[in-house]
């Protein structure tokens, strides 16, 4: 796992959120659940009764990879809003009036 | 195109990383958008795998492996039918290949003694349904043809009466060989409604004129109580098995509970796939919400959420292997 990923699945970690995003990336169950291990076993990390506790020693990382990722890529948020997410095979695109207006010049 | 390269054609890791700032369970674009699994659902999968004893392979391609399938499976389902999925997988039975001997041995070994000790013969025969001239109904090898054959080159040592044995697979066989003092018993490695046995019996019966309850047991590996039930009340016959289960919902829930239940595995079926009802096979062939699984596949039984598997969705215990694995290169 390289350090960006390795950012990102502590990100998820921190906030017990999805791990669908690193499985997108093409890493399999197995190997995330292998990576949980080594960051538990690195003190990141603590987990008990279900709940994820970060040490500061994980926090000092998550900030320390953030800076190396923020001097990676220029930080500039990508525009949401304007993004075209791809269909789904059941799904049917209907346009609203707006978006076909130049249809009816 | 690798999996990750082609995520990159929709978004950067910059966008990944700016999505995921903005909510943390958040949508992402891309191919599994609809999927979540949040890492302390992966820490109990990774738990349960452990408690199970079920392997988890870190090693060559894993796309294909059981935990792998399990999360794909997991992944589908929304936070409360996830832990659903969690409490019927904890309960649910893995049977591996290497201990059915010792399982059908241990089920045999349950027949009283007294039914043995008087019998000249004990003649052990598949669990299959003959026609009226004794040829088999259908022609198929099936498990119970597998578990004889384990049986047979077996040395049965320890077996009581071990002298007394014989293994036959045709019923015609069987009827010139059966007295009146011969027992018949019927071997399978899992009876779930209790159908094909009951349908068996009465073949046999119909076959072989001596035949009653006294001298015709069936013995299985797993067996369902509700089978088990229904084998009792229509044949009158003695059935043996190393593990008898419950239904997995309907004898663990009752009232209101049991309907919200049943109707939250209902929707989980949905979301695997619509064939499932249009199949029949609601809660498992016959309603009989089994959990069991043997070596990796699974009796059509077993609630369908564990084993159906389709194009797109990959099953933990598949009895089929549907699934494309190579629609993510």
């Amino acid at each position: 796992m390289n350090e960006d990923h390795r950012l990102l699945l502590l990100k998820i970690l921190k906030s017990d959120g999805n791990i669908q995003p690193l499985a997108d990336l093409g890493y399999e169950f197995a190997k995330i659940t292998q990576a949980i291990k080594l960051e538990e076993s690195l003190g990141n990390f603590r987990y008990k009764n279900g709940k994820f506790t970060f040490t500061k020693k994980g926090l000092r990382e998550i900030a320390l990879l953030t800076k190396h990722f923020k001097q990676k890529f220029p930080w500039i948020e990508p525009e949401h809003t304007s993004k075209i997410h791809p269909l789904k095979k059941d799904e049917i695109y209907i346009p609203d009036k707006e978006s076909i207006r130049y249809l009816f010049k | 195109m690798p999996r990750a390269d082609r995520y990159r054609a929709v978004g950067t890791f910059g966008d990944i990383i700016g999505i995921y700032e903005r909510n943390e369970m958040g949508t992402m674009a891309g191919r599994n958008s609809s999927r979540k699994l949040s890492v302390s659902k992966l820490k109990a999968i990774d738990e349960l795998f452990q408690s199970k004893d079920w392997k988890i392979e870190f090693y060559g391609s894993m796309k294909n492996s059981q935990y792998q399938r399990f999360c794909e499976r997991m992944a589908i389902f929304n936070e409360a039918d996830q832990q659903f999925f969690l409490d019927m997988a904890a309960c649910f039975h893995q049977i591996l290949i290497n201990d059915y001997l010792t399982h059908i041995w241990m089920a045999y070994s349950i027949i009283p003694n007294k039914i043995l000790d008087e019998a000249d013969k004990i003649i052990f025969s598949p669990l299959l349904e003959i026609l009226s001239d004794g040829s088999r109904k259908n022609n198929s090898t099936k498990s119970s043809n597998a578990l004889l054959y384990h049986m047979k080159g077996d040395k049965y040592d320890n077996a009581n009466h071990n002298q007394k044995f014989e293994f036959m697979e045709d019923a015609r066989k069987i009827k010139s060989k059966f007295t009146r003092k011969s027992v018949l018993i019927f071997i399978d490695d899992f009876i779930g409604s209790g159908k094909t046995a009951v349908d068996t019996v009465k073949s046999y019966r119909n076959f072989i004129p001596l035949l009653n309850s006294n001298n015709c047991i069936i013995t299985s590996i797993v067996c369902q109580q509700a089978g088990q039930q229904t084998i009792l009340e229509e044949t009158q016959c003695r059935v043996e098995a190393k593990f008898i289960y419950n239904k997995a919902i309907s004898d663990k829930f009752s009232g209101a509970i049991l309907e919200a239940k049943l109707k939250q595995m209902s929707g989980m079926e949905k979301n695997v796939s619509k064939d499932i009802m249009e199949k029949g096979l609601h809660l498992g062939f016959e309603q009989t919400e089994a959990l069991v699984c043997f070596q990796a596949r699974s009796p059509n039984n077993t609630l369908p959420v564990f084993w159906f598997e389709t194009e797109t969705k990959m099953a933990p215990f598949p009895r089929a292997r549907i699934f494309k694995s190579n629609q993510y290169e």
